[in-house]
């Protein structure tokens, strides 16, 4: 009896002892949760690399942007890659319209990284001596934020009219929101905000300590400079421009330097960029590494670029011994074919933007703005000569025309038409059929869908016009 | 002191004394015969309590020596009721044994034990292990079509060591699992494909058929809630052979097959192909000059190296008649105390595709021991080893239907006109696909991948190291208790190694690529258990079962992925790459922890109750804790007395009634931390970065089956037909959906207990044996189910879940869930025919308005017009497709035939499938006017005003026509089929014969597998699935290979 109660015990009662409930409660030990990601700065470090690193959708954007502008054509060997979005035929449904409303997701799961960041950030554990960290960090995220919001702005609604439909403004992560739409004014309002405090949090910084990686004073009056011209604040877009190009902590190019920049042999322009140290996501977009060219340069952009004009060989690339071109910026790198940095922003932008700003203030400023764009243009073009305008009107005409040369593949064109309302005319060598050689000015197809799934998943959302 | 000595010395001298008196012996004689008066030799006689033991001789007689004390003898025989004779005041007995009622003895597996089956109140359907044994298969699933009610069974492709489509009564979850839960030899085995390379890997091929004495397959709620939270898609139980009491037997089985492709479409031949194309070129050119680019686009035959025009069939290239041969030996035996069952198999298996081999060599070891009186260990060890070989991709594996290096796919499209190999024998190589020879096309492609230089080079290899194994000890320290602890491991090891070639195929993006990676799979499972059985008063009998188990399971994988090969030459991962990238990367861990019990209860074998209650907690849940319930009750009206009365008892041998309610769950297919929001490690521009990854749903728990279940059983004439009818009703509440969130908040979607669905219907089956003489017997089984399948709630926000036959990108979505069809319905876009006009193909928009289209129009024209010639809006899935046609079979079942005549015995199986559709994707492919190869269908098209035809006017670059753009309803055809799945004759040698040779038996047979089958579906074979065992996703047939045509021969020998 002593043996069967040995049993028993042993048996039923060590079976449910060592069955313990926590056991129960597995973690994976291969990632963190919720509880355990943020501990210290260095945690809040490696989250903020994540935000940037989520900057990469803006890769998508130039691509689509690309796409229904007139910067490209259809590649010899495109096997239907961004086909359908070429010929005006995306919708708001994810299989023809996945070029365009993916950014849409991209930028939201940044914002939410940020804001995720943003929330454990003031309560990591830092040194005396990384407490400094808390604040630029909050910097850069809050600056980070206004650019995500900036984008989707661009992409998502028409050109810019305060009382418009804008985007979702997200400053807090939460799973189950289902946001409305904000108005574009409110939505500038709060990008504004964001960069202003971003700006404020920042340190000063001068051309040494200054980095194109990281979010910092000079990147932020850039993009804020670009921020003004697409809302119609001209004064705010010259001063912020000029301070970008007075802080001096990039000038433009050499004629010799300036190849170098699209092989990321320098960094002389860049005042914003995403790294990429093997991936091929900005270059694979065009040409694939095993050199197939899926989305070619216009050949409206190739005739652009007159002799002496540096940018074509820079921008543009010919297959030896056929008439393939293929789209250089990011073809190319020391890392390897198609491994090429994003230049999100550059000071060439900074000095046009500055001279379509002189262009349209209330009382424009022709010679201010000529001088910036003479700029621009004698570094570019061998034995230039500097141009003059007689009104505003003609040298806003020849900035966009400089823009669409200067910053192809750069993600503008499109936003530059739009904002100016200006239609997308094609080359007819540029297109399979006629149907798509034209986007007349103001069409809806100028603002991009919202994608179908946020549609069904939020129904306090509405779809743009048209689709 | 003195007196304690005293004491026992006198206690010793009574104990002496009654030993003494207990010697006395008197002897009894006996007769013993059968209930026909003829003796009976061998029958064993024995003294309970003693170990005394007399054999009855040739005439029957038998003679003891028993003492006083002895009251009665015990009689026992194999095949035979055990008697009990009294002998008090007798010197000789006769003694009339009667036999044994099998019936009364067979048992079903009920989970942590076994039962009687006439006692069972659960519903239970029990197929022995010959029925599947000496099939060319390579786990047992695949032979259970047609062989129980209520199970369906699908063989996807001919791929080998695919994992059948396995669903008992319907499809029971929308994105979780539906694949039952087995459990072989008491612990819960892994599913599933566990290869990650182009050749499948059945985790249960582990299992050699011949090693499975039988298999139960559990089915509602009072059977399966012993399972609880693992139990709504029902339960298997595979009990596998032990040792026979008798002395040691030897048998080896062992059979040769001959496997073949079935089905294959009928392709052009290189003169009808290039004819036929270069016709679509010149009514596309027709229609508006420039419209085919290059200018030049010409096919042309190019001669071969004899000289004469090369024409190629690929299929030839891809497909082989394959060679197969398996063997197993097995020693078993037993006695009072000890049974074992020792065996060793191998099995050699070719398939239909090149390349694509099954090897398996196992080993099973089942031992049991009595100890002591009340103490029984026993163990099982198991170990097989799987070699799942293939050289590319087949594309019939699920995700695999797009691939361009999908062989099923490759031999459907090249062209015909061009061959594997130029003329001086090198590869035919173009710059990514194969060379056009004198083709002149866009691009330069008449075709995908060569696939003989992929057959050549490449390989895509999974092998298994799978272990399932346990040990266990019994105490039964009382006639009516028994204690039992089992301690059980399921093992699996897997090696996938994968290359491939940078001249050409999927490795040349890459400059060829070679992986490994390897994963280990381990559960531990520790049980231990108390079972009750106790009688009352003779009638009342009553058994409990209580048990406790814990199951920890955990996953790890890592392996390695190489690129860019320094010399083409090399073949192997080790060789000379420059670019290495870490691979094949899990880890995941789950703890189940679970008590549970059951109470059987019957009065007089007349009246039947049944409980079963699991208490299940589960480590990837949020809700953890749950409980699960069964109860069921039956009656046998047979032993009342008004069924005598009325006379019915003439009619009826048997007749019960039976019924059954409870609640179960299902969690196979939860991830491992689906509860936890988490963080992943990434690199940003080589720096470290923490990333958000998914949002955990904290509150997520199992799905929740009520499932009711009412039946009858009876047998008429003495037996000789049985029936069992059942009515089920499966409520499935709180199924786990992936729903999407708002993309405003960054995130995906988040999976939620939200949707509801049913299966509902009715499960007939019948068991007769028409003629049983000495010379000839049929024995006959039939069963069909009626099952109805409906979705009745998604999710907000999810209101419907479209299903992809492909992968990412490349893909499409005939199947679609929403609420109120069944599960994966076909949503299609419906098609009227061929304008007999304009040789256009009619669609029908959503209104059903006819939309015709033309691929190339004069220039402003529009491709899809209306009747009359004005242009219409482009026909799409999202704004035109309809809900048109169901895709599950609403009846299903089999037809088992066993004929013998003296020594011969033939086996017919019928299997089918009926009231469903099949989307035939490849017909689509099949008919695709660009440089793809065509069906000879093609040669009946359109070609002038008037002609009524199916085929339209060819247009070169036509796409959209037969549905390669679009999936339409004129592909999706009727499924029903019925299947000649079997039918073997076999011939057993006469005992005279063999005797001279130390044989004891001997059975030599021939047998088929898929000999012929009825059905109008127009592909190889309706049986088919190109998306495995997804449950939302069935029904689909899209560039799979065709199922194979086996036929074996076999011997089995016993020694």
């Amino acid at each position: 009896m002593k043996l069967f109660k040995y049993f028993i015990y042993t048996a039923l009662g060590g079976s449910l002892l060592t069955g313990c409930s926590k056991e129960l409660d597995l973690k994976p030990t291969d990632g963190f949760t919720d509880a355990n990601a943020f501990r210290t700065i260095a945690d809040a470090q490696l989250a903020a690399n994540g935000a940037y690193g989520r900057y990469g959708t803006n890769a998508n954007t130039i691509y689509s942007t690309a796409l229904v502008s007139d910067e490209t054509k259809i590649g010899a060997d495109n096997a239907g890659q961004g086909a359908l979005t070429f010929r005006y035929q995306y919708s708001a449904d994810g299989t023809t319209g996945g070029d365009v409303t993916a950014a849409y997701t991209g930028y939201y799961q940044m914002i939410d990284q940020v804001n995720r960041t943003l929330d454990k950030l003031p309560t990591v554990i830092a040194t005396p001596a990384e407490e400094p960290r808390r604040n630029i960090l909050k910097g850069q995220l809050l600056a980070l934020r206004a650019l995500a919001h900036f984008d989707l702005l661009q992409l998502y609604s028409k050109a810019y009219s305060a009382n418009e439909k804008g985007i979702p403004i997200m400053l807090t992560s939460n799973i189950y929101a289902q946001p409305k739409r904000n108005t574009m004014g409110e939505v500038m309002t709060q990008i504004e905000k964001d960069m202003a405090d971003a700006f404020a949090l920042l340190p000063a910084v001068t051309p040494s300590t200054f980095s194109d990686t990281v979010m910092n004073q000079v990147n932020i009056n850039a993009y804020r400079a670009k921020i003004a011209l697409f809302k119609g604040d001209y004064q705010n877009a010259v001063t912020y421009a000029t301070n970008v190009i007075s802080s001096n902590v990039k000038p433009l190019a050499s004629a010799a330097d300036f190849p170098g920049i699209w092989t990321d042999a320098n960094t002389t322009e860049t005042l914003f960029r995403i790294r990429y140290s093997t991936g091929t996501t900005m270059g694979a977009l065009w040409t694939t590494t095993g050199n197939l060219v899926y989305i070619a340069p216009s050949d409206k952009l190739i005739a652009t670029y007159g002799t002496g004009d540096i940018r074509k060989a820079a921008y543009i690339g010919t297959y030896s011994g056929t008439t393939k071109n293929y789209v250089n910026k990011y073809f190319n790198s020391s890392k390897g074919g198609r491994v090429v940095d994003m230049k999100a922003i550059r000071i060439a932008e900074v000095y046009l933007i500055r001279a379509e700003a002189y262009a349209k203030l209330a009382v424009p400023d022709v010679n201010a703005g000529t001088n910036d764009l003479n700029e621009v243009r004698s570094k570019r073009i061998t034995g230039y000569t500097n141009a003059t305008f007689n009104n505003a009107g003609d040298l806003i005409t020849a900035v966009l025309a400089e823009r669409f040369k200067e910053l192809c593949f750069e993600g503008t064109r499109l936003f530059d038409l739009k904002r100016n309302n200006l239609p997308v005319s094609r080359n007819a060598s540029d297109v399979g059929s006629a149907a798509w050689q034209t986007l007349p000015a103001g069409n809806y197809r100028f603002v991009f869908p919202i994608p179908q799934y946020e549609l069904l998943a939020n129904p306090n959302n509405v779809q743009n016009d048209g689709y | 002191m003195r007196m304690r000595k005293l004491l026992a010395l006198v206690a010793g001298i009574v104990l002496l004394l009654g030993h003494a008196q207990a010697q006395l012996n008197r002897t009894v004689t006996g007769k013993v015969t059968d209930e026909k008066g003829n003796a009976l030799s061998g029958v064993t006689v024995t003294i309970p309590g003693s170990d005394k033991r007399a054999l009855t001789d040739n005439g029957g007689s038998f003679s003891i020596s028993v003492t006083d004390k002895t009251k009665y003898l015990k009689l026992s025989y194999v095949g035979y009721n055990t008697e009990e004779v009294a002998i008090t005041g007798k010197a000789s007995v006769a003694v009339k044994m009667t036999a044994e009622d099998k019936s009364l003895a067979e048992v079903v597996v009920v989970g942590y034990g076994v039962q009687k089956k006439k006692e069972a109140t659960g519903t239970v359907t029990t197929v022995k292990g010959e029925a599947i044994a000496e099939k060319p298969v390579q786990s047992f699933e695949a032979a259970l079509a047609g062989r129980a009610a209520g199970v369906q069974i699908t063989v996807p492709t001919g791929v080998l060591n695919t994992p059948p489509v396995f669903r008992i009564r319907g499809t029971n979850s929308i994105s979780l699992s539906s694949y039952p839960l087995i459990v072989v030899d008491g612990v819960v085995s892994y599913t599933g494909d566990f290869s990650s390379t182009s050749a499948a890997g059945n985790a249960l091929a582990s299992i050699n058929p011949n090693d499975i004495e039988s298999m139960d397959i559990a089915k509602d709620a009072a059977a399966t809630a012993i399972y609880g939270s693992r139990a709504a898609n029902g339960v298997v139980f595979i009990t596998t052979k032990k040792g026979k009491t008798g002395k040691a037997k030897v048998t080896y089985d062992g059979w040769v097959g001959f496997t073949k492709a079935y089905g294959l479409p009928d392709m052009l031949n290189a003169f009808d192909y290039t004819t036929y194309k270069n016709e679509a070129v010149a009514n596309a050119l027709a229609i508006r000059a420039g419209s085919v680019s290059p200018a030049n686009t010409q096919f042309a035959l190019t001669n071969g190296p004899d000289g004469k025009p090369i024409n190629t069939r690929w299929f030839d290239y891809i497909y082989r008649d394959g060679f197969s041969h398996s063997h197993n030996v097995n020693v078993s035996g037993a006695n009072d105390n000890t049974n074992y069952y020792f065996s060793v198999g191998y099995t050699d298996q070719e398939g239909i595709i090149r390349k694509n081999d099954f090897k398996r060599v196992n080993v099973l070891f089942n031992l049991e021991s009595r100890v002591s009186k009340s103490i029984t260990v026993g163990g099982k060890l198991s170990y097989s080893n799987e070699k799942n070989l293939a050289a590319v991709s087949s594309g019939s594996l699920a995700g695999e239907a797009y691939g361009t290096a999908g062989l099923a796919r490759t031999g459907m499209v090249n062209a015909p006109n061009i061959s594997p190999y130029n003329n001086d024998g090198s590869y035919n190589i173009g710059a990514q696909y194969i060379g056009p020879m004198n083709n002149v096309v866009s691009g330069n492609q008449v075709g995908f991948y060569n696939p003989v230089v992929l057959l050549d080079k490449n390989r895509s290899n999974s092998e298994n190291n799978h272990l399932q194994s346990n040990a266990y000890l019994q105490f039964k320290p009382l006639s009516w208790l028994a204690l039992k602890s089992v301690y059980g491991i399921d093992y699996i090891f897997v090696d996938n190694e994968t290359f491939a070639t940078p001249i050409h195929g999927d490795g040349q993006g890459s400059t060829g690529s070679a992986s490994s990676t390897y994963g280990k799979y381990k559960t531990w499972v520790w049980t231990n258990t108390a079972q009750f059985d106790y009688t009352i008063a003779d009638k009342h009998n009553v058994n409990l079962l209580v048990g406790s188990e814990q199951q920890r399971r955990t996953s790890t994988g890592f392996g390695i992925n190489r690129q860019n090969l320094s010399d083409p030459a090399y073949t192997v991962l080790q060789a000379g790459w420059t670019l290495n990238n870490f691979t094949g990367s899990a880890l995941g861990e789950n703890y189940l922890l679970s008590s549970f019990a059951r109470l059987n209860y019957n009065f007089d074998k007349k009246y039947f109750l049944s409980g079963n209650i699991r208490q299940d907690e589960y480590s990837a849940l949020g809700v953890k804790k749950g409980t699960f319930w069964g109860v069921s009750a039956g009656w046998e009206i047979t032993r009342e007395k008004f069924w005598e009365k009325a006379g019915l008892d003439r009619v009826f041998s048997s007749f019960k009634i039976r019924g059954s309610y409870g609640k179960v769950g299902n969690i196979a297919g939860i991830g491992d931390y689906t509860t936890l929001s988490t963080f992943g490690s990434g690199l940003y521009g080589g720096a470290a970065t923490l990333g958000f990854g998914s949002a955990g749903n904290p509150s997520i728990t199992w799905e929740t089956s009520k499932k009711t279940d009412v039946g009858v059983s009876f047998g008429l004439f003495q037996n000789k037909l049985t029936a069992e009818i059942a009515y089920y009703n499966n409520n499935i509440d709180g199924l786990v959906l992936n729903v999407p969130q708002s993309p405003s908040t960054g995130l995906g979607s988040i999976a939620q207990n939200a949707g509801k669905m049913f299966n509902k219907g009715l499960e007939i089956t019948l068991n007769a044996s028409p003629i049983t003489t000495k010379d000839f017997s049929w024995n006959s089984s039939f069963n069909i189910t009626f099952n109805k399948n409906q979705v009745t709630e998604l999710a907000p926000g999810l209101t419907e879940i479209l299903t992809i036959t492909g992968s990412g990108s490349t893909g499409e979505f005939p199947n679609r869930t929403v609420v109120g069809y069944p599960v994966g319905y076909f949503y299609l876009v419906r098609t009227a025919g061929v304008d007999p006009e304009t040789g256009r193909r009619i669609f029908l928009n959503r209104a059903g308005t006819p939309v015709m289209y033309q691929h190339i129009v004069p220039t402003g024209g529009s491709n899809w017009t209306y009747a009359d010639g004005s242009p219409a809006p482009a026909i799409t899935q999202a704004n035109d497709a309809v809900m048109v046609r169901n895709s599950q079979p609403k009846q299903f079942g089999g037809w088992d035939n066993t004929f013998r005549y003296k020594n011969f015995d033939l086996n017919v199986l019928l299997t089918y499938q009926l009231d469903f559709y099949v989307y035939y994707g490849t017909n689509a492919g099949l008919h695709d006017q660009r440089y793809w190869n065509n069906t000879t269908d093609v040669l009946r098209r359109w070609k002038a005003k008037g002609d009524v035809t199916d085929m339209v006017r060819p247009i070169y670059g036509d796409n959209v026509s037969y549905g390669n753009t679009i999936p339409l309803d004129m592909n999706a055809f009727n499924g029903s089929f019925m299947k000649l799945r079997n039918i073997s004759l076999g011939y057993t040698v006469p005992k005279s014969l063999l005797e001279k040779a130390k044989i004891s038996s001997a059975r030599i047979y021939v047998s088929a597998q898929n000999l012929a089958m009825i059905t109008k579906y127009p592909g190889p074979d309706p049986e088919v699935a190109s998306n495995g065992n997804s449950s939302t996703g069935q029904g689909t047939d899209r560039n799979t290979a065709p199922n194979a045509r086996t036929i074996t021969i076999g011997l089995n020998i016993g020694f």
